[in-house]
């Protein structure tokens, strides 16, 4: 198969650079065309959209965009200016007047009192953090707090003509009071003209008061208490909670603010301000919102402020506001600062654009896209800055003369940037389709192999054979992965022109540009993994058929099938098993359920312990009888065939199970001892016959021998006699040899096992041998192991093995050539191998040499009974070793091993 | 000249043993079965009885066992009956040698020669003499360097003597070759190989009547080589 892997690789390499190339375009194009501008709220980045292309700067959407940011900039300036400046600069000195300053920024409830504060006290304040106290007062500390507040004029009847409190028109600090009795009468008069006073604040008549005061007294000081709490809860006041003590008390928790710094009249605590706890906790919480607000205007102040200064910026303003007070005029201008209004207009414009606004005429006038609603909702946020009679300008310069400024730097860039816009975009276009381009060839050839025989054939690589859920994962890891990027890409790009940094490392310009590249060959590759791979599935068409869904639809289904194949032990089995665990759990429900009732639920958990130790005693006997039969079939395989298992000790189907077992066991019994009594009587068989031919055997021999002994001088007598002497011999070896063999292969030898040096046998072997040998002219080479290769065999029988395949090389040696008798010890086993080079083609399989009666020429013209090697090859068996034979064109090869024998040493040789 | 009984059911191979020992200069009787046998032996002085064990009328075994209660002739048995097993019982229950079905006449000739020689001259070897030293029918002296069979002279070469000196010495004790070698050539066995397996299969033709089952120079395979004490 010749798969086009290089050019591919070429190819995909191609790909992922155009995509690199990409990215670094819209890199170049992103990164560059932004400018950053310093605007109320922080540094705010404003794009070059590509939509303006062809336009010029005074029409673009980030002009527009500039231009928007000013006006909100400057109209939140100003009404901070009017809240921290005095004349035009700065007043740290400047008193403020909590309340009026809340609802200016309208947070104020309704507090009826306030403090005044100076400016740079309440900065501070807020710089170092605003902090209350906890307090816990019982309900008569709370209410009495302020002093006693337990006076007619404080209260009403109500609808149902209930005493209630009505508000908190005479307070009286108890201390007063006391100075009051201690002092002379004659300010007691004072005191009932201060007393009318509050009266009449309260708007009860004399009557009024005189009927209240009846009821009061008609009162207990806790009633009346309780009435005072009630009426404060009442106005659910931020902060104040209550809890009821153990011994049914009340405790009232009252958030109560550190005055950090004096008021403008000296006082220090908030609590000289009120008399009531309503008027209190409102006046704490304007103040801390004023805190607030001060303390964020003055850092807007602050970043902002010189930005809009007549020197640093190509935008001019003017806002002049006509009050009671006077004319105020906030500009950077100076110029016009005193001018007047019709007069600035003119001047205004004469800018390239220009607005104009005064909201008490209606007059909006200004070439901007702003409309008027726009700029009325920028004003009405800052309501209390702006009344009806204010009248705003605002100009750009369009000559752009103070460097450095947003607009500026805007234009510089803009200029710098939309003259080439086209190219990059046009560059980008071309890359992107030489990346498509080649996507599709790709897309098309994926898969494709040409085969040897010059077909097109399909191919899968092994990343195409995993699952395709695996698959689908790694997609989505990818796409998480892209999307990740992306947002890295898009916050790296929003923020273009600041500072960013992306684990630790500050990222400049190059850096950007490699993120980018990084980008474009991440997204590349991951496309070509996926997509490329998912086309070459479809291709083969194994999307399905390697999901892992389908191999569990597979299984699942193998699964139902095989229920359904067993539907009896489905029933048998499952069917108890799902009532044995519904019992169980139905029981468990059943005594949790009633484990306020003792007595039926511990019967129940009685009754559960025993169903399941049933259960359980039932399960281990089944096991344990399943484990008695298994070891009886195994015994059985091991030969013991005469094994019964006890079926009365059984039960059920393990009864069965085991019945069937012990018939198998007889059938084999039955078996066995048929084939050994045939195998026997088949060997006690071939003993007699030979017994038989034997005796005919010998009188041949021994007439055979006496005629060879008579001199006969006749040739073809001679020839003859001693061609009847070689067929005796043969028929002798031939009937030793058969009843050996059979009685190998019934299995009717006893063998005398003992430890024996393999070397000394072969040495022995050979040394028998050697004259033969030396008749056929066959030289020995021995090449045996230094150490002693001691196996346990029946030594005579090992002689045999060794006697016939000495015999066997003697009668088909190639005469004159050498024996290789090779001898090595691996890994505990000893193999020796012996090789001849035949003297006759031989054309047979190396397997039948070793069955009965096989020779090595199939004519069987030779000496031999064809016994030899098959009996070699079943006494090796018999002892435990392996006996092969390998035949290579002429060269005779028979390996015959036995594991080494490492017996407690009894060296026999030994004195 | 020694009388002996040749009893065989098959008469062919009786004619055959008959015509053999006659050349030896036996006088032959012939018995066909077991009951001819006793009473052959009952009338004539046997000196060496060749029995077959299965005959009609009275087996060998059963003969075997009624002569030896009132003889001690060398009685050979010559069966077809090649099993280990059967060897043992025959040479058990009193015979003195047992030779398988077919065999080798001259192997049988050699064998009545050499249970005749023992069984006349029993007993007459004995010599005080510490340098001759003897097993069964094998003698070796060491003051003539000369080897007998029941009585009859080997030549030897002064190796094989040598090798046969030290297995007669030490009887019933097997050596390996390599043993054997060191105490020979008084040499480190490496790459004696199978010299001394051929001295010992030259020596073994020699002394043995047939050498593929010795009787006196064993082959204990795998291990080495021994002289029984008998």
């Amino acid at each position: 198969m010749k798969k086009p892997t290089f050019k591919r690789l070429f190819l995909e390499f191609i790909q992922h650079f155009l995509a690199a190339g990409i990215l670094l375009a819209v890199a170049g194009l992103l990164l560059n065309s932004h400018v950053v501008v310093n605007s109320i709220d922080g540094a705010q980045v404003y794009k070059i959209f590509p939509a303006d292309m062809g336009v010029a700067f005074e029409d673009s959407e980030i002009y527009h965009d500039l231009f928007r940011n000013a006006v909100s900039d400057i109209t939140r300036l100003v009404a901070i200016k009017r809240q921290l400046e005095t004349d035009g600069v700065f007043d740290p000195s400047k008193e403020i007047d909590i309340t009026a300053c809340a609802k200016e920024i309208d947070v104020d409830q309704g507090c009826e009192v306030t403090a005044v504060y100076e400016l740079d006290n309440l900065i501070k304040w807020g710089k170092y953090g605003v902090e209350y106290t906890n307090r816990f007062l019982s309900m008569s500390d709370f209410v009495n707090y302020f002093g006693n507040c337990i006076y007619p004029e404080n209260f009403k009847l109500d609808e149902y003509g209930q005493l209630c409190f009505d508000a908190f028109y005479r307070v009286v600090d108890p201390e007063n009071n006391t100075t009051v009795q201690d002092e002379s009468d004659a300010e007691t008069e004072s005191d009932q003209e201060d007393i009318a006073v509050q009266a009449s604040r309260s708007g009860k008549t004399a009557e009024e008061i005189v009927m209240l005061s009846e009821k009061l007294k008609a009162c207990t000081q806790d009633q009346l208490e309780d009435l005072v709490f009630s009426y404060v809860m009442a106005r659910q006041l931020k902060n104040l909670d209550v809890s009821r003590e153990d011994d049914g008390s009340l405790v009232i928790y009252v958030p109560m603010l550190n005055c950090r710094y004096d008021m403008v009249n000296g006082e220090k605590q908030l609590t000289a301000c009120a008399d009531n706890w309503v008027d209190y906790i409102l006046l704490q919480e304007n103040v801390d919102a004023v805190i607030h607000d001060i303390t964020s205007n003055y850092q807007r102040y602050q970043l902002c402020n010189d930005a809009y200064k007549e020197e640093n910026s190509n935008v001019k303003y003017m806002v002049r506001t006509m009050t009671d007070n006077g004319i105020s005029t906030y500009t950077n201008r100076k110029d016009l600062e005193k001018a007047e209004d019709d007069y600035v207009t003119e001047t205004f414009n004469e800018y390239r654009w220009y607005l104009i606004y005064y909201p008490d005429s209606l007059v909006f006038m200004g070439n901007t896209i702003l409309s008027e609603e726009e700029i009325d909702s920028y004003i009405n946020t800052y309501g209390y800055a702006y009344p009806d009679t204010t009248h705003i300008w605002m100009g750009v310069d369009a000559n752009f003369p103070i460097e450095g400024d947003a607009f500026q730097s805007a234009n510089e860039i803009y200029q710098k940037i939309v003259p080439n816009m086209n190219r990059i975009l046009g560059c980008i276009f071309l890359l992107g389709a030489a990346w498509v381009g080649i996507g599709i060839y790709l897309t098309v050839t994926a898969g494709m192999a040409v085969s040897e025989k010059g077909e097109q054939i399909l191919y899968l690589n092994r990343f195409d054979r995993m699952w395709t859920e695996a698959v689908i994962g790694i997609t989505a890891l990818f796409a998480w992965g892209g999307v990740y990027g992306y947002r890295i890409l898009s916050e790296m790009t929003e923020n273009a022109g600041i500072a960013s940094e992306l684990l630790g490392i500050q990222l400049t310009k190059l850096y950007q540009y490699g993120l980018f590249a990084l980008y474009g060959l991440y997204v590349s590759i991951a496309f070509q993994l996926v997509w490329y791979s998912l086309v070459r599935r479809i291709k083969a068409g194994n999307l399905w058929q390697d999901s892992f869904l389908f191999h569990f639809c597979r299984g699942l289904d193998n699964s139902v099938k095989f229920v359904f194949r067993h539907r009896n032990s489905a029933v048998s089995t499952l069917l108890p098993y799902n009532a044995f665990l519904f019992s169980n759990l139905t029981g468990i429900v059943a005594v949790y359920a009633m484990r306020e009732e003792r007595m039926p639920m511990l019967l129940i958990l009685a009754a559960l312990i025993a169903l399941d130790s049933l259960v359980g005693v039932f399960l281990f006997r089944r096991n344990a009888e399943l484990i008695e039969i298994v070891e009886g079939i195994r015994k059985i395989r091991d030969g013991e065939v005469e094994f019964q298992l006890d079926t009365e000790a059984l039960h059920g189907s393990s009864k069965e199970l085991a019945d069937a077992v012990n018939n198998i066991g007889e059938g084999i019994k039955k078996a066995v001892s048929t084939s050994m009594k045939d195998e026997q009587m088949k060997t006690d068989l071939i003993t007699n016959v030979s017994h038989d031919i034997k005796t005919p055997l010998t009188s041949i021999i021994n007439y055979v021998d006496l005629l060879k002994r008579l001199h006969i001088e006749d040739e073809p007598a001679k020839g003859y006699i001693k061609i009847l002497d070689g067929k005796t011999q043969r028929l002798k070896q031939l009937t030793d040899d058969l009843v050996e063999a059979s009685k190998i292969s019934s299995g009717n030898i006893e063998l005398e096992r003992e430890k024996l040096n393999l070397t000394e046998l072969l040495n022995q072997g050979i040394g028998e041998f050697s004259e033969r040998m030396e008749e056929c002219r066959l030289q020995v080479v021995f090449d045996k192991t230094d150490t002693p290769a001691y196996i346990y065999a029946d030594s005579r029988r090992m002689w045999r093995v060794v006697e016939n395949l000495f015999n066997n090389i003697c009668k088909y040696a190639l005469e004159g050539t050498r024996i290789y008798i090779d001898m090595a010890i691996t890994e505990g086993r000893i193999e020796v191998s012996v090789k001849n080079i035949s003297r006759q083609q031989m054309n047979i399989h190396s397997e039948e040499l070793t069955e009965r009666f096989i020779r090595g020429d199939s004519s069987r013209t030779t000496e031999g009974s064809g016994l030899g090697l098959y009996i070699a090859k079943s006494l090796v068996q018999v002892q435990g070793g392996s006996f092969d034979i390998f035949l290579d064109g002429d060269l005779f090869k028979t390996i015959f091993s036995f594991s080494e024998y490492h017996a407690p040493e009894k060296d026999i040789t030994a004195p | 000249m020694a009388n002996i009984l040749v009893c065989d059911d098959d008469r062919e191979i009786v004619d055959a043993i008959e015509i053999y020992l006659k050349q030896d200069g036996y006088r032959i009787f012939k018995a066909y079965d077991g009951e001819q046998a006793m009473e052959i032996m009952k009338k004539e002085e046997i000196h060496l009885l060749i029995m077959d064990i299965m005959m009609p009328k009275l087996d060998g075994i059963r003969a075997t066992l009624k002569i030896r209660e009132y003889s001690s002739i060398p009685i050979i048995m010559l069966s077809a009956k090649s099993e280990d097993t059967d060897k043992i019982l025959g040479l058990n229950i009193g015979a003195d040698d047992y030779i398988t079905k077919p065999f080798n006449p001259l192997e049988l000739a050699a064998r009545v020669k050499s249970n005749l020689r023992r069984y006349t001259s029993l007993g007459s070897l004995n010599s005080e003499s510490k340098a001759i030293y003897q097993t069964g029918g094998l003698a070796i002296n060491d003051d003539t360097k000369q080897v007998t069979v029941d009585g009859e002279p080997v030549k030897m070469t002064p190796i094989e003597y040598n090798i046969l000196l030290l297995l007669m010495k030490n009887q019933g004790r097997v050596f390996s070759i390599d043993q054997i070698y060191e105490s020979i050539w008084n040499e480190d066995a490496i790459g004696a190989d199978n010299t001394v397996a051929v001295h010992i299969r030259h020596i073994r033709e020699k002394i043995e009547i047939n050498p593929r089952e010795p009787r006196y120079l064993k082959v204990v395979w795998g291990v080495g080589y021994k002289i029984d004490r008998q």
